[in-house]
């Protein structure tokens, strides 16, 4: 009796996970078949399951064609997305560092000022960034594109956990070597964070590359702009759901999906980090 | 120079990188915005913003309907997305908690929605969502008549909030079960000695170990859903008749597509003091929950 219950709470279990996998496969299968179908037949009913009647013709359009850029917004997003991910680590990490070993004036209100950056709505600093950024001259270009994207509260945060429960015997030792400061920092400190820092990028880079709006309102020039940009603007082009859309959105993740499928453990702790340290 | 005062400069150069980025494109903006809602003026002639004192304000709280349906959305959105979202999560958590191969699978497929960029699950979801597209067909084969995501208020809101979910539930997934693995082995071997049954471990044990990683997906999702804006930028664009837009939205939408930069600097505002709010009223929550 008892083992009767546990199978049939199994095949419910199952079940369960079967349909919301469905929930969550099937929509991206059908993107991937669309995306090698005709614009016009692209909406069929009842759906293709199968590219079995598809051409590359979708793809070669968005590499050779005259109407897309997309190799040109595929590079801006790696680009954008790497640089800013880079600058972050080395930026947050300084940052990190100094406000969980070292003593300095006004530590303690910059460090609280910095958190509750990360209360402001992004939506309400959008505007007067896009207005500084004008100012600066940096729009529809890689300076505009990172930069602002480059202080990130919670990379900070992160590290400054990460670096505080570090032994500070490390450090000690490494300044009665006769190393500096930065010695410290850059010998000592850096390479010790490594994985703490692995974390981040992940994180970043996800964030970056689906970033929307920023990148939206800064680039008028179809060359400056980023895949979720170019993808945004292509509904305009012509119908909700042309063929090429659907081939240039499979591959603007497909990329990072294959990276995800070597380095699991690593994402999801990436992902969900600020959660589950803060 | 002495050696506290050199160690002192140091330490700043150590932050000036952040400090130099996060005054500009952080604090700078904030103190802008606070003052553009002092001024009336439009995006392409900046030199020319008139002093209009508490004009913008007075402006929302007069005609409080042309907004508070931005307000009603986002309540709207934050109703249906919250529950159902923490939910789902939560079941898949429980349902997948344990390390094993078939579990290591269904942690992938459940990890890729995080992966996807909000504009391009928001092109998966468009198509899917379509009149003629496969979702429809699926009602039909049970007799359900076909529905139109974009043709009216109410569903086209709907239409966001399975955007929303479809892309996001799954990410507070993996805080749960980053959670429950961390509960120490003994409570639960303690807990089978005893001869407990599913509902009860899930119920008695699991679920009040990780209450506080619950609390705080229900706080940070919260905070999440009332700004809302990427997914009904791709996939309703606000509409029909502003009928899916939330309040980041509208913000956008005065202030770049009315062009009324004051106005919308007004609402910011409002609308972050608002988050504010909630936020306080969340961590006030938080913080009786977990004194015990």
């Amino acid at each position: 009796m008892v083992r009767d219950k546990i199978g049939i709470l199994a095949i419910v279990k199952y079940i369960v996970l079967v349909v919301i996998s469905g929930g969550i496969v099937i929509p991206i299968w059908l993107l991937f078949v669309s995306s090698f179908r005709q614009t016009t037949n692209v909406m069929t009913y009842p759906p293709k399951l199968w590219p079995d009647d598809g051409d590359f013709a979708n793809y070669i359009e968005l590499f050779f064609g005259t109407t897309f850029s997309f190799g040109r917004w595929f590079l801006n997003s790696l680009i954008v997305a790497g640089l800013s991910t880079g600058l972050t680590l080395l930026v947050c990490s300084l940052a990190g560092y100094a406000f969980a070993r070292r003593e300095f004036p006004g530590k303690n209100i910059m460090f609280v000022l910095i958190i509750s950056t990360m209360m402001v709505p992004s939506i309400v600093s959008l505007i007067p960034s896009y207005l500084i950024v004008d100012k600066l001259g940096w729009t529809n270009s890689y300076l505009g594109l990172i930069i602002p994207t480059v202080a990130s509260a919670f990379g900070v945060f992160l590290l400054r956990q990460f670096i505080q429960v570090l032994p500070k015997e490390l450090e000690e030792s490494a300044k009665l070597d006769g190393c500096g400061d930065y010695g410290i920092f850059f010998r000592i400190i850096f390479p010790i964070i490594g994985p703490s820092l692995g974390v981040l990028a992940i994180f970043h880079f996800v964030g970056n590359w689906g970033s929307l709006i920023w990148p939206l309102i800064i680039t008028t020039d179809a060359q400056m702009q980023t895949l979720p940009v170019g993808i945004a603007g292509m509904k305009t082009y012509g119908s909700n759901t042309s063929g090429e859309i659907m081939a240039a959105t499979f591959l603007s993740f497909i990329p990072l999906f294959i990276v995800f499928l070597f380095a699991r453990e690593k994402f999801i702790e990436g992902v969900t980090a600020g959660a589950v340290k803060g | 120079m002495n050696a506290r005062l050199k160690s002192q400069l140091i330490s700043y150069s150590f932050i000036l990188p952040y400090m130099l980025i996060a005054v500009v494109f952080a604090f700078l903006p904030f103190l802008i915005v606070i003052m553009l809602s002092f001024y009336q003026g439009t995006l392409l002639d900046l030199n020319n913003l008139k002093f209009v004192g508490l004009d913008n304000f007075k402006k929302v709280f007069m005609n409080a309907d042309l907004y508070l349906s931005a307000f009603y959305n986002s309540l709207f959105y934050a109703i249906v997305i919250i529950p159902v979202g923490q939910i789902t999560a939560l079941t898949l958590a429980l349902l997948i908690r344990r390390k094993s191969r078939t579990n290591a699978i269904f942690e992938t497929v459940f990890f890729s929605p995080i992966i996807i960029s909000m504009t391009a699950a928001g092109v998966i979801l468009a198509y899917v969502l379509d009149k003629m597209g496969p979702l429809n067909y699926l009602l039909a084969l049970f007799g359900i008549p076909e529905i139109n995501w974009f043709g009216d208020k109410i569903m086209s809101k709907l239409g966001v909030g399975i955007l929303e979910i479809w892309k996001g539930a799954t990410f507070y997934t993996f805080i749960y079960i980053a959670a429950l693995r961390n509960i120490p082995a003994d409570y639960l071997d303690a807990a089978k000695i005893d001869g407990v049954t599913w509902w009860q471990e899930i119920w008695h044990i699991l679920l009040p170990l990780i209450k506080n990683a619950i609390l705080l997906g229900v706080v940070m999702t919260t905070i999440f859903m009332f700004q809302i804006y990427d997914s009904i930028y791709i996939l309703t664009g606000g509409g029909p008749l502003r009928g899916s837009e939330s309040i980041a939205f509208l913000i956008y939408r005065v202030t770049l597509l009315d062009d009324q930069i004051g106005l919308g600097a007004a609402l910011s505002i409002l609308f972050l003091l608002f988050v504010l709010l909630i936020s306080f009223i969340q961590m006030k929550l938080l913080k009786s929950e977990t004194e015990y």
